[in-house]
């Protein structure tokens, strides 16, 4: 295995689209924080980096910037891919390996750790330069102590499973354009899916406790003689599971839980463009209660302006998310689901990656 | 065989069944260890099919391929089936360095010294892409080379190259098998340029080998055959032994059948002091074709 993964990686040195991916990875994160100092200098004229923004808000904006590898960089990747082991195919470069002696097992094996490797490579750049950029542009970047590493680490991981389905696809199809199309297909779908998924990710036993706790709200409600006992029911009826917990989600929360597609919604990966709307944030745990709750932190004349619309206090019970604060299934800390993601990015890159070894395993390579 | 019995290969009641169609149908041979041995028959007759499955290609729906060596040490076993495997877009330099990386050699002047020794030694940084076919070829071979294999397998190695190329790899793999040792496998639709080059030949029809026979003994049973018609049989007879010419005598129509390569002038001034009298000489010559079309029937399309 190692002879091959040393041919693997000196012809991947070679490649010239692997130094064109290389070099977006360094230069995209760096114009990007480029361009985020030129628009606030642009638009808060004579304030400082430390009017700006506030050290949560740089740590946001480090986050968003250098996690943005995992919508940036697929597309590349899946062109790289394909068009570098597509070219031992028609190079009929496989039949030598086999004729040399190796068994399939290593050389499919040899390909899929140097595509990930050269991944691993692509991200850990971007991440880096990502850093650089928010330095040089005077921003700065503020990776939390460290910690921030480890969800880096867990993006990486879970774009490999990305690596390794392209890797699959170039594998098992022996033409070059067909396997390029698909990946860069699954490269553009997986983004777009990834933003939905992630939006119902919210547990269905967070959705019981709410409706639970709410229900002892709306008693308290009827003893202040804020509610009738008819209007509590009628609410409870419209404002039932299935209000929150859908369709939809009845559709999507499955694919959440069972794959790594919702990492961007999960973590604010979704590329930088939100930080146009609005500034980076850094928290440590996803807070479920605001799919059910009228956000805490706001000020009073906000609260009082949603308590009488039609929005967020529709369900009468003015709950906030500091109310559901010390509610276990409302939050998960992100340190718990960093070892979520990577075990099921693990998973899928076993059973992808296993599948693939079966087709190639009987292919017919010449 | 080789003279010592060693063998490099044997195919042992091979099988390839693709669905209902079978390529090979429980095919046998034997390779014997130094030998270029070739393999003879049509279009479709599965050639291609056992060599793939002896280089390790394909496994075979039944029997068994036993080498007579580690052939599962990297390296032993080289091949070009069909096109060269090579990266078109670097150079024959490059091209082995992967190869011995491949192989887990080390890489040093020995590939300058296998390009040379193929004649690509003069073609720097040119890429293999630009090749002519005969370089590409060689260039395939020369891959085949790396790691001193026991066994090279050539999936008509010779097919589309002008004379001037086929010159060269056949002088290279007369090379390769007599100063190296190695032993080739060789199929090829130019049964003339095989039977200067074999040593041995296997016939294969229907997905089996039919027939094995050895160079020479092709020659014994074809090669020149020479019809004499002679009143004086018992003084030339004795000439064309002495001649190297097998002889039997026909005493019915008085005709004698000498077998074998002959120089006439010599034969006939020979002859002449021994007193014979020649009447007519006509000759027939079997060659690797029409031996194989007389064993298999019909035209040839080896």
């Amino acid at each position: 295995m190692l002879k091959l993964l040393k041919f693997e990686f000196r012809r991947m040195f070679k490649s010239v689209f692997f130094w064109v991916v290389a070099g977006i990875s360094f230069v995209w994160p760096i114009i990007t924080a480029l361009f985020y100092r030129f628009i606030f200098a642009f638009t808060f004229d004579g304030l400082t980096i430390d009017e700006l923004f506030s050290n949560n808000e740089i740590k946001g904006l480090t986050w968003t910037i250098a996690v943005s590898f995992i919508t940036t960089l697929p597309k590349y990747v899946a062109l790289f891919t394909c068009l570098h082991l597509g070219r031992d195919y028609t190079d009929g470069i496989i039949r030598n390996k086999i004729i040399a002696g190796h068994s399939r097992f290593k050389i499919y094996g040899s390909y899929m750790l140097s595509q990930m490797a050269a991944s691993t490579f692509f991200s850990v750049i971007y991440i880096l330069s990502g850093l650089l950029g928010l330095t040089i542009s005077g921003i700065g970047a503020n990776v939390n102590g460290g910690e921030m590493f480890s969800r880096f680490a867990t993006a990486i991981i879970v774009f490999l499973v990305m690596t390794v389905a392209f890797s699959v696809i170039s594998l098992i199809f022996r033409k070059r354009a067909l396997p390029m199309i698909l990946c860069v297909l699954i490269a553009l779908v997986s983004n777009g899916a990834g933003s939905v998924i992630g939006m119902y990710n919210t547990p269905s036993k967070a959705c019981k406790d709410y409706i639970e706790i709410r229900h002892e709200r709306y008693e308290e409600l009827v003893d202040e003689g804020v509610l009738d006992d008819d209007s509590v029911e009628k609410l409870e009826e419209q404002f039932d599971k299935d209000h929150y917990q859908g369709t939809p989600w009845k559709i999507f929360h499955p694919i959440y839980v069972l794959s790594p597609l919702g990492f961007e919604g999960d973590y604010g990966a979704g590329g930088t463009s939100f930080l146009i709307d609005e500034s980076g944030s850094y928290k440590d745990e996803i807070d479920f209660s605001s799919e059910f709750a009228i956000d805490g932190d706001m000020d009073m004349s906000d609260l009082v302006m949603i308590l009488f619309s039609d929005d967020l206090g529709d369900d009468q019970s003015h709950i906030t998310t500091k109310d559901l604060k010390h509610v276990d299934s409302m939050h998960m800390p992100f340190s718990t689901l960093n070892w979520i993601y990577i075990g099921k990015s693990l998973i899928w890159m076993l059973v992808i990656g296993g599948w693939g070894f079966i087709i190639f395993r009987k292919k017919n390579l010449f | 065989m080789s003279e010592t019995g060693e063998f490099i290969l044997k195919v042992n009641g091979v099988s390839k069944d693709y669905g209902h169609f079978h390529a090979l149908d429980s095919m046998s041979f034997t390779v014997p260890k130094g030998s270029i041995y070739g393999l003879v028959g049509r279009n479709g007759a599965g050639k291609t099919t056992v060599m793939r499955i002896i280089s390790g290609l394909q496994e075979p729906t039944s029997g068994k391929v036993e080498y007579g060596f580690d052939h599962k040490k990297l390296g032993k076993v080289g091949a070009l089936v069909e096109l060269p495997s090579i990266y078109s877009n670097q150079s024959a330099k490059e091209n082995l360095i992967y190869q011995y990386i491949n192989l887990g050699l080390k890489v040093d002047d020995s590939i300058d010294q296998i390009l040379d020794y193929v004649g690509l030694g003069n073609t720097g940084a040119k890429k293999a892409g630009r090749f002519s076919l005969g370089m590409r070829q060689r260039l395939g071979i020369a891959m085949a080379m790396c790691g001193n294999p026991e066994l090279l397998i050539l999936d008509e190695p010779i097919n589309g190259l002008d004379p001037q190329g086929i010159i060269q790899i056949r002088d290279l793999l007369i090379k390769l098998n007599q100063e190296k040792g190695i032993t080739i496998i060789i199929s090829s639709h130019i049964l003339s340029e095989l039977s200067k080059l074999a040593t041995d030949f296997g016939f294969v029809e229907g997905g089996k080998v039919v027939k094995e026979i050895k160079a020479a003994s092709l020659e014994d049973a074809g090669g020149l055959e020479s019809l004499f018609y002679c009143g004086t049989p018992e003084l030339l007879i004795p000439v064309l032994n002495a001649h190297g010419l097998k002889t039997t005598f026909d005493s019915e129509t008085g005709i004698i059948q000498a077998k074998g390569y002959y120089n006439l002038t010599k034969v006939v001034l020979a002859a002449n002091a021994a007193g014979a009298n020649i009447a007519r000489v006509v000759t027939r010559e079997t060659d690797l074709e029409t031996y194989f079309v007389n064993l298999v029937g019909g035209e040839s399309h080896a």
